[in-house]
């Protein structure tokens, strides 16, 4: 009776009783995803050419990591076969600009000192090689003939493709061992064969493999000290000396080797490292790839720029969406959480379809290429991660018009 | 008690017969009450939509707000349905003063204890008529599952055939489509229904069955109504009506429920 008369009482009151406080708007984050997808489902087309532009972006990205990484691990292990304790001395220039020369026992002065492995020299001769005595003298082909010591190949870590290197016997007579390209320009691929050497015939009876340390040996053709003394009057002077050193004393040997190579004239020697060449061009490819994210993260940028404007489209398409959301409960930043979502999953998708193409491009061009296959995992990652970052940011623009519009316009103005 | 009337309504399992409308005066708790509210939209000068309406709604009402295009009677309805705000005067909702709300508060009134019919249903089309429904919960914090079980129950009560649930709402007839968004208003059982002239594209057979859905609901859940409606046949039929003419309640049938 009591309840049935306070039920009577209280339409009688001034003021409605206040009721208990209104529990705030909520939305799943697992519904947050269900709903930052309808957009998509509905404009399949146009949301398929936004992951496809995405996607360029994150491909060429990835793309270019993979094939940078790949390329560069190719050249660390050739620098790892190849070591980078090989030096080189070569005479230099005088004070007054003449060409030095190193003296005669340089060689051997280096042979000396502690930490050297191995040395051997090459000394420059005055002729050239051709395939026979008919051609001219002039058509040389870019071959030059040098004076090798027989332990040059050791000294050098390469080896002979086909016959031997110069041996104690073969180097008082006129035989030659061409490099691997001076062979085929001579037309050259088997051993025992002749060519015009100078004045003579001098028989092939090796020919190396490719040096990748020190490839101006490959366009030579050597010979033996003693015949090139004797034929050509070469006095013994190296005109390069390889110098192999031990690999934890390889700045020490090369701190003195000027001073030992030519105690007068120091610096009328000049030391070089050959491997130096490989990690430049390592870090010359760094350059490049740099400069090719670059072009990737314009692309990328410009596919942010894509995926904001056709935010900004659905915005204005689907106004009376937001009406209804927001009649139906949804804050202004489960709004704009929607677009945000919406703009992150094409990215997401774009991404992913990215890393794929990307890895799957660069593998193909790494195996065409010969490389070890390195695909970077921060390369995978990172794309991802670069897809989400432009996708948020290119919604938020949008997001934030959504949130911004009226609900009252909006269900008014269908 | 039979009702004395039955009327067939498209299959309404609960409430076939249109509910006769009861005149007395409800004696419900004041669910709405605006004091003194104007609205006024920025300008040279500024547009005075609404001119100090006072008006109180009691929980279980029927009341049909009638008058001509412009009058501002949507304007009203968004007010008390919390979507927009008073430039002046106060608004109670479910006895929490509109102006003190926050966003999310506002949000959250909306989410659970207003719903919302529309003229152009306002329906999604990428997803089913199920679906739908089930977004009347989506921002009440309710799980997937939960949301789905309460959309069926609600789209059974507006009597959509089963086969119908998983279409989308393009594949669906008008008044189909009104049920569904019907539906979609009820599925959170709110305190408040607000219609904005939910017959309006509608053939009259369809409207008179959606307006005995909305009368069954009233009879059967309590649930209180404020209908915008060009159509004075169906004001006809609620118990209360009020006419708005030029921001101003020029008519309440029942004045005596304000306080």
């Amino acid at each position: 009776m009591t309840a049935r008369l306070r039920r009577i009482v209280r339409p009688i009151r001034s003021e409605p009783v206040p009721g208990p406080r209104v529990e705030p708007s909520r939305l799943h984050p697992i519904d947050l995803l269900g709903i930052g997808t309808i957009g998509l489902r509905l404009r399949r087309g146009r949301s398929l050419l936004t992951v496809v532009s995405i996607a360029i972006g994150i491909a060429a990205m990835v793309g270019i990591l993979t094939i940078s990484e790949s390329s560069r691990a190719d050249l660390m292990a050739s620098l790892d076969r190849l070591g980078t304790n090989l030096l080189t001395v070569a005479p230099g220039q005088t004070f007054r600009g003449e060409k030095a020369t190193l003296p005669e026992e340089a060689a051997a002065m280096i042979a000396r000192i502690g930490p050297v492995e191995a040395v051997s020299a090459v000394g420059a001769v005055e002729a050239s090689v051709r395939r026979t005595d008919a051609i001219a003298a002039e058509v040389t082909s870019g071959i030059g003939v040098v004076a090798a010591d027989l332990r040059l190949l050791d000294t050098l870590h390469g080896s002979v493709a086909t016959g031997t290197f110069l041996n104690a016997a073969t180097a008082q007579y006129p035989a030659v061992v061409l490099g691997a390209t001076a062979a085929r320009r001579l037309g050259i691929d088997r051993v025992d064969v002749t060519v015009w050497l100078g004045n003579g015939w001098f028989t092939v009876v090796g020919i190396l493999e490719p040096l990748e340390l020190t490839p101006n040996l490959d366009v030579d053709a050597m010979i033996g000290y003693p015949i090139a003394g004797s034929l050509f009057g070469q006095d013994g002077t190296a005109s390069t000396i390889y110098v192999r050193a031990d690999p934890a004393a390889v700045t020490d040997v090369w701190a003195v080797l000027a001073q030992t190579a030519n105690p007068a004239n120091p610096s009328e020697a000049d030391v070089a490292r050959p491997s130096d060449a490989l990690a430049a061009r390592a870090a010359a490819a760094d350059a490049y790839t740099a400069l090719l994210l670059g072009l990737g993260a314009v692309a990328l940028f410009v596919a942010g720029v894509g995926i904001a404007n056709v935010m900004l489209m659905a915005v204005l398409e689907r106004r009376s969406e937001i009406g209804l959301r927001r009649a139906l409960g949804a804050t202004r930043r489960h709004i704009a959480l929607q677009f945000v979502a919406e703009a992150m999953t094409l990215a997401f998708l774009g991404g992913l379809l990215g890393v794929v193409v990307g890895v799957v491009v660069a593998v193909g061009y790494a195996l065409v290429q010969d490389w070890t296959v390195v695909v970077p995992p921060f390369a995978l990652g990172g794309g991802l991660a670069a897809a989400l970052v432009v996708g948020a940011i290119a919604g938020f623009y949008p997001a934030a018009r959504a949130a911004r519009v009226s609900p009252t316009d909006a269900l008014r103005g269908v | 008690m039979i009702d004395a009337s039955p009327v067939a309504t498209g299959g309404l399992p609960t409430s076939s017969a249109p509910p006769a409308p009861h005149r007395e005066r409800p004696d419900g708790a004041v669910v709405l009450r605006l004091a003194g509210v104007t609205k006024s939209y920025p300008g040279e000068p500024p547009v005075e939509v609404l001119h100090g309406i006072d008006l109180t709604v009691r929980r279980g009402e029927l009341v049909a707000i009638v008058g001509k295009s412009g009058s501002g009677k949507s304007t009203l309805l968004h007010i008390l349905g919390t979507l927009d705000t008073p430039t002046s005067g106060t608004a109670m909702i479910a006895g929490l003063e509109v102006s003190r709300l926050s966003d999310s508060d506002l949000s959250g009134l909306r989410a659970r204890r207003i719903g919302f019919v529309f003229q152009q249903f306002f329906l999604l089309d990428g997803q089913s008529a199920l679906d739908n429904v089930a977004n009347g919960l989506l921002y009440a914090g309710i799980a997937p599952a939960e949301r789905r079980r309460r959309a069926i129950e609600a789209l059974g009560r507006v009597g959509l055939p089963d086969h119908l649930i998983e279409h989308p709402p393009q594949k669906l007839s008008g008044g189909e489509r009104q049920r569904v968004a019907i539906a979609r208003a009820f599925v959170s059982r709110p305190a408040i229904i607000l219609a904005d002239e939910p017959t309006g594209d509608l053939d009259s057979a369809a409207g008179r069955e959606i307006i005995d859905l909305l009368l069954g609901f009233n009879r059967d859940e309590g649930t209180t109504f404020i209908i915008i409606t060009h159509d004075l046949e169906i004001a006809a039929r609620l118990p209360r009506q009020i006419e708005i003419l030029d921001g101003r309640i020029s008519h309440d049938s029942c004045p005596e429920v304000q306080a």
